[in-house]
């Protein structure tokens, strides 16, 4: 199969470009043939500290398979190697938190192939046949979202059983398909933009690069609906776009 | 309604949206009694802890809390700006020690960076296997506990709407200011309504400022927290602080209602007869942010 992404991503507004906490793999754009091709979004959470590390760890970790806890192990090692004030080392003994969103393509062929999804909190995978959405994981609609998604915390004594915190979901892709790879502002606005207007997948299809995404996500932030909410939250996105072919 | 005193306008319309951030901070003023009755055990008279302690370990775990909150990768950020003003037989003052001494309205980085001392203190916490061990942790202190002379609640009240007017001025956009008034006793300058009133009905655009208050005990009464209505209140000085205390907007109801206790619309941001528990309980809620970014 052929495969082709691109990546593109802003952090929170009044927030500088090293803020931004999410984390997507690849980061660089791909183009190239594999049997199997693997890609990953996270969003740290804001209110920890070091979280942008700890996403990047799990979506670096999800395309070499390294395992949860040794990924937690080094993003504690690496903490516990920093000279840190009082509170940035008390902050830090709380652990780093992150949704994940990752997902495995397989070639099967001439008419397409197969694709496993493993998923934690509120960033989103798309499924898109040409305009059409096929499958949103793991949340469907607008009201899905809220203000404490599941999160996967660094300090894995934290969960009882961190394999049962995922949720998975399998499936077949066709020639030219998308899976469009989202963190939860963008995922939200989609939703509500395709609630309120009929247009929020097809908006989101129509994001080819930077300058767009930059320019989507500045006026969705600005405006307001009746209620007074901006129609973007005010947080960092991040919109992985992977094309496959078989 | 007490007699006399005129009802507290509330604009309901407002919505307590704002975004925190470093570029549209928000703050807090806490006001201290720091009068000779505060010198008393806190809830019991066979308690070993005075009321001025307890206020002041609370106070000190508030802003340590705080000073966590803002933590990132990178350092503290200056979401908040942070005033604690003591009133009491030397009058009304900043009640920060050491570096911050006499200082005012501070940026929650710069509390962070220069507690007046930092104390050690024996923590029980569980290790990876789930065994119990004991653990020393840095209890930072900025403000240390004084107990002394009368209550001018009124000056203190006064002092609260100048440091808010101005801060107002240069954020009018901010997420409303919020007061949190802590006292054992009744004002002995004057009738501080009048104060709490002017204090109450300035606004940001995002919303009115927020005065709740918290009565401590030496008593061992049953604490009444957040009241809805006059009419569970014993006396008049507990009317008083109900209606010189603000609505809790929608967000804050949600949390005091999660913590299993009754709300309803009119629900005020006031314990009266609080112990330490309430007391912590209070600050806590009273100050989590609805939306840092």
């Amino acid at each position: 199969m052929k495969v082709r992404t691109k990546t593109f991503w802003l952090p929170k507004r009044g927030n500088a470009t090293e803020e931004y906490e999410d984390a997507a793999w690849p980061l660089d754009s791909v183009d190239c043939e594999t049997d199997t091709f693997r890609c990953a979004v996270a969003d740290g959470a804001t209110e920890a500290s070091f979280s942008r590390r700890w996403a990047q760890l799990l979506v670096k970790g999800f395309d070499d398979e390294t395992e949860i806890a040794k990924l937690a192990e080094e993003w504690s090692s690496e903490i516990k190697g920093m000279e840190l004030p009082w509170y940035a080392q008390e902050k830090a003994e709380s652990g780093a938190f992150s949704t994940f969103s990752g997902l495995i393509l397989k070639d099967g062929g001439t008419t397409g192939g197969s694709y496993s999804a493993k998923l934690l909190g509120d960033s989103c995978i798309f499924h898109m046949r040409g305009e059409t959405l096929l499958e949103s994981m793991p949340l469907t609609s607008y009201e899905c979202f809220n203000n404490s998604p599941a999160l996967l915390c660094s300090n894995l004594s934290n969960h009882a059983d961190v394999e049962a915190m995922f949720s998975s979901k399998e499936g077949t892709w066709g020639n030219g398909d998308r899976f469009l790879l989202v963190t939860d502002a963008i995922a939200a606005w989609t939703f509500k933009r395709q609630l309120e207007h009929g247009d929020g997948f097809k908006k989101l299809l129509e994001i080819d690069s930077q300058e767009v995404l930059d320019k989507l996500c500045h006026d969705a932030r600005e405006e307001h609906d009746e209620q007074g909410r901006p129609n973007m939250r005010n947080d960092d996105v991040t919109l992985l776009i992977v094309e496959v072919f078989s | 309604m007490i007699d006399g005193l005129p009802n507290v306008v509330i604009n309901r319309t407002m919505a307590y949206l704002a975004e925190i951030s470093r570029a549209n901070p928000s703050c807090f003023v806490f006001l201290i009694d720091q009068s000779g009755s505060m010198q008393d055990p806190f809830g019991s008279v066979t308690g070993t802890k005075t009321k001025a302690m307890g206020v002041a370990d609370a106070i000190n775990r508030l802003l340590q809390n705080l000073v966590i909150k803002c933590t990132k990768s990178e350092g503290i950020r200056d979401y908040y700006h942070v005033a604690v003003v003591g009133y009491g037989g030397k009058g009304v003052k900043p009640a920060f020690g050491g570096a911050l001494e006499n200082k005012t309205l501070i940026p929650v980085s710069e509390i962070g960076n220069n507690p007046y001392r930092l104390e050690e203190r024996r923590k029980k916490t569980e290790d990876s296997s789930g065994a119990v061990v004991e653990q020393t942790i840095r209890f930072p202190v900025w403000f240390e506990p004084v107990a002394y002379g009368g209550t001018p609640m009124n000056s203190a009240l006064q002092q609260a709407t100048s440091i808010v007017v101005k801060w107002l001025a240069e954020h009018p956009h901010c997420f409303p200011p919020i007061v949190i008034n802590i006292s054992d006793g009744e004002s002995t300058d004057g009738d501080p309504f009048q104060s709490a009133y002017d204090l109450m009905t300035l606004s940001s655009t995002d919303g009115d400022v927020l005065l709740f208050n918290v009565h401590i005990s030496s008593s061992n009464h049953q604490p009444i927290e957040y009241p809805d209505n006059e009419a569970v209140l014993p006396d008049q000085h507990a009317k008083l602080l109900f209606t010189m205390s603000s609505p809790l907007p929608d967000y804050m109801r949600k949390m005091v209602g999660n913590e299993g206790i009754d709300i309803s619309y009119n629900t005020r941001g006031f314990v009266f007869n609080a112990d330490l528990v309430s007391v912590i309980r209070f600050l806590d809620i009273g100050t989590r942010p609805s939306n840092m970014r």
